[in-house]
């Protein structure tokens, strides 16, 4: 049987830049995503005419019934090219869950079979006027009329329920996630572009959070923003011509589901099993085991993702999620480090960029005052372990 | 059999703010394995809810003609 050929250090990001992330921008999204291409592609010391690749995840992941009107609410690889007025040689765009890790594949499989020399990969998120997820249908058709008719409709309540199993089976409360989500607000004090950046939570601000479907709180969700994220990748022989410190995509796992079933209806059992391939994949593909990783960004855009990532990739055995997470956002010298990219709760919903952004970092001897030293191994995560993707990336080809 | 629930507070679809809260529950269905359904609990937000309460579907939810599934907790359940 054939395998897929493994990415390890054949591919690197060379450089990066991430707008100021915030409520809503009086800017277009487009032109906050275009000029963050730009300043990408500037920090990888190289000109817009050197970019032959364009590639992203392009989804606004919101339930609500908002319009998605490219360059304005959402910002396609396609739209970039055109608006930047390069020519490209390779254009496309990532269209499951795990919008970031696919996007970050794409990437190097276009450098890999020389579709592309230098690709650049941005994430675009906006928040749209209205609730979020608001829906003011008056009808629901196909999968929707099983859901939306009861009252069961978005992500806040989807996932209460899997973290309501999650809290029965093994004794977690929402004192254990406090201190998870009081970590990730802490590092983003430190963090530039972050939205929460000078503003601090605290345990008693969390616990007495406005429930939104119990037990999930406002503050389990991260918050809607508008910013880009851009980063621009290369193969490792180009890399070293490059000025930064290149990071090397040593691993990827795609999640799968363990059974089907309606949009976003998961219980605990089927997030941890269609995980299982996931980081059977991410490990096998790098050669590198949990123990090996300094920066673990687990995707934290509602809170017990964390707790699902943590145990589906081995971190931490069944059940022991709570207690690992709660554990090593008491002890800043924990290792991994869990919390320092500041999360989507600590950033704002930005879909995965803080995580990858967090590995370049680190990696690249690029985090300022969060520097950890002898960080070698990163780990990014999007979505969910079953549905979203993983990425593991390495100072060392 | 019960699964998991929650209590919606903050609705998302229009017509429930006038409801919340409300409770949904997840049941697994005893008569086929791999099979669900997630509705509400008629009996209320404080009702006595727990992992592997015996349910009972109910499809008079409404009143008002529409017959959507919900689910009752079984007044026999042990």
């Amino acid at each position: 049987m054939m395998r897929r050929r493994p990415p390890s250090g054949e591919v690197a990001i060379v450089g990066f830049a991430q707008s100021p992330i915030q409520r809503r921008s009086g800017v277009p999204l487009g032109l906050v995503t275009l000029e963050t291409c730009r300043r990408a592609v500037a920090d990888a010391g190289l000109e817009l005419h050197d970019i032959d690749g364009f590639t992203t995840g392009s989804m606004l992941p919101a339930f609500g019934a908002h319009p998605e009107v490219d360059g304005v609410d959402i910002v396609t690889a396609n739209w970039v090219v055109e608006h930047l007025g390069v020519r490209s040689r390779w254009c496309a765009g990532f269209q499951g869950n795990g919008q970031l890790p696919g996007g970050v594949m794409l990437a190097a499989q276009a450098i890999l079979s020389g579709s592309a020399n230098y690709v650049l990969l941005h994430r675009a998120l906006a928040n749209p006027v209205g609730g979020y997820h608001d829906n003011p249908m008056t009808s629901a058709a196909h999968e929707d009329q099983w859901s939306a008719p009861q009252g069961l409709w978005g992500p806040p309540v989807q996932i209460a329920f899997p973290y309501r199993e999650y809290m029965e089976r093994y004794g977690a409360t929402r004192n254990h996630m406090a201190s998870v989500v009081v970590a990730l607000r802490q590092a983003a004090l430190d963090i530039p572009w972050s939205y929460w950046r000078d503003i601090p939570l605290s345990v008693d601000d969390y616990l007495n959070a406005r429930m939104i479907a119990d037990p999930i709180s406002v503050l389990d969700c991260d918050i809607p923003v508008t910013g880009a994220a851009a980063f621009v990748f290369t193969s490792a022989e180009r890399a070293v011509d490059l000025p930064h410190q290149a990071v090397y995509l040593a691993g990827f796992g795609q999640g799968s589901p363990a059974r089907r079933g309606l949009r976003g209806q998961w219980s605990l059992d089927d997030i941890i099993e269609g995980g299982r391939q996931l980081a059977r994949d991410l490990w096998e593909s790098s050669g590198l085991k949990p123990g090996d990783v300094d920066i673990a960004g687990l995707y934290d855009g509602f809170s017990p993702f964390m707790y699902f990532w943590a145990e589906a990739l081995g971190f931490a055995e069944p059940g022991d999620g709570h207690l690992l997470l709660s554990e090593a956002a008491e002890d800043v010298r924990f290792s991994p480090s869990f919390f320092s990219s500041g999360g989507s709760l600590g950033n704002g919903r930005m879909h995965g960029s803080p995580q990858l952004l967090e590995c370049y970092l680190q990696l690249s001897q690029r985090a300022g005052s969060r520097q950890q030293a002898n960080a070698s191994v990163g780990l990014a995560c999007h979505s969910l372990p079953n549905a979203g993707g993983a990425l593991l990336f390495t100072t060392r080809r | 059999m019960a699964r998991s629930w929650t209590i919606v507070r903050r609705p998302f679809v229009g017509g429930f703010d006038v409801v919340v809260p409300f409770m949904l529950v997840w049941a697994d269905l005893v008569e086929q394995d791999d099979l669900f359904i997630i509705g509400q609990l008629l009996d209320g937000v404080d009702a006595p809810i727990r992992v592997g309460a015996a349910l009972h579907i109910d499809f008079d939810l409404t009143g008002t003609g529409f017959h959507v599934p919900a689910l009752r907790l079984a007044p026999d359940a042990p």
